[in-house]
């Protein structure tokens, strides 16, 4: 395996990147690599869980003396990395509202569940 | 035999959940034919339920089934597999002139391969929704990120093979309904299964373990997850004016209160509806990402 390896995201994801396992999958198979290069090429959009699970992977990879380098960041992408990596740093959950309703019968509750 | 007698559709949210925990409540027996003769449409939410009942418990479906129906176009009952139809980006895009996209079942499989599929077909979803209802780029970024972190939560949580999407534009109503779902074992025992340090013994009902959700108590190992769900419904519901609805056992949310469902639901669905008449031009995905 050579000390430095390539990844043209393009070339396994369409334009975007969706989920944890897909993150996973670009990881395998890193034995003997030192540097990792990750083309990210015509990639539009990344979830937050994936750019989560990107950036966890990252610094797993950086500990263990692997690192990794971005390259061709679209502005969307660059901007949901940058979000997550703050919030790694200070965690923080806000629009977890959430409020239980009773009802008196099932008359009322259907009434209240056909209003929506 | 499972009957479902014919009804008339109402675009009621509410209405639509009712249907089906009526229909929850009149089975007799759950290995029995469903039979929906008399039927010809169903919302995304209804056919979602009907398809992963039928589907992922190997029952048979009774529909008139001629191949132009709207049934046999959307896959009623069976939903469209990439890892069977390999072809599957060419057959989506045959749906551009329609105003629905088939069921969508997709694996839950974790493999490079079964991952890299799914994730290109959520996004290949996405594109489809984008072109055929003329959304703004901004927008198509939140229905991706809605997409991406609902499919997201079943692939890691639900404990079954396969998820499943359902989608169907309303152009004279001008709403979206965009469901996703699954046939695993709920929310609440996704945390009777947990064995970590956390303790969530208090967890006792399904309605606990979808405010649980809600609040971001994640039964993963990584500390800084359960952001998708509650992040997702607050982006529908406050970015985009929409209604966000999720069932899993015997409680339903609905937006932003949760009540007795009054049956009990096998598995999770989410319902989505965006109307389109009201999304506002500055709307950005960023402005929710916590």
């Amino acid at each position: 395996m050579k000390p430095i390896k390539n990844i043209e995201l393009s070339k396994v994801f369409d334009s975007q990147i969706s989920g944890r396992s897909a993150v996973d999958s670009i990881f395998s198979s890193l034995e003997g690599v030192h540097h990792l290069i990750l083309d990210f090429s015509s990639i539009q959009f990344i979830s937050r869980s994936a750019a989560h699970q990107l950036i966890s992977t990252i610094d797993l990879l950086q500990k263990n003396r692997v690192t990794v380098e971005l390259l061709s960041l679209e502005p969307e992408v660059e901007r949901m990395l940058s979000k997550v990596r703050k919030s790694i740093e200070k965690p923080t959950k806000l629009a977890t509202y959430v409020e239980f309703l009773t009802f008196s019968s099932e008359k009322e509750m259907d009434k209240f569940i056909l209003s929506v | 035999m499972n009957q479902f007698v014919s009804k008339v559709w109402d675009h009621r949210i509410g209405f639509q959940f009712l249907i089906i925990r009526d229909f929850l409540r009149n089975v007799t027996d759950r290995t029995l034919p469903i039979d929906l003769n008399g039927l010809s449409f169903c919302p995304p939410m209804f056919s979602l339920f009907i398809s992963k009942l039928v589907k992922d418990n190997n029952l048979d479906l009774i529909v008139s089934d001629s191949p132009s129906s709207y049934f046999s176009k959307i896959h009623l009952g069976s939903g469209i597999d990439p890892e069977i139809i390999k072809e599957w980006k060419a057959y989506l895009e045959g749906y551009l002139s329609k105003s629905y996209l088939p069921l969508i079942r997709f694996s839950t499989q974790k493999d490079t391969s079964s991952a890299q599929i799914r994730n290109n077909l959520i996004g290949q979803v996405g594109q489809m929704i984008r072109r055929i209802t003329g959304i703004t780029a901004a927008h198509f970024a939140g229905i991706s990120y809605m997409l991406s972190e609902l499919s997201d939560n079943i692939v890691d949580h639900s404990n079954h093979s396969y998820g499943w999407i359902s989608f169907q534009f309303y152009p004279s109503e001008s709403f979206i309904d965009l469901c996703l779902g699954d046939s695993g074992d709920g929310v609440l025992a996704s945390y009777q299964r947990y064995l970590g340090p956390k303790d969530y013994s208090y967890v006792t009902s399904d309605g606990i373990a979808i405010a649980e959700m809600i609040k971001g108590e994640s039964t993963k190992k990584l500390d800084e997850r359960g952001f998708g769900f509650h992040t997702s419904r607050e982006m529908l519901i406050d970015g985009m004016g929409g209604n966000f609805s999720f069932v899993s056992g015997g409680a339903l949310l609905l937006n932003y209160q949760l009540i007795p469902f009054g049956a009990d639901f096998p598995g999770t669905l989410a319902h989505l509806r965006i109307p389109l008449n009201s999304l506002k031009s500055d709307f950005s995905v960023y402005d929710y990402v916590e």
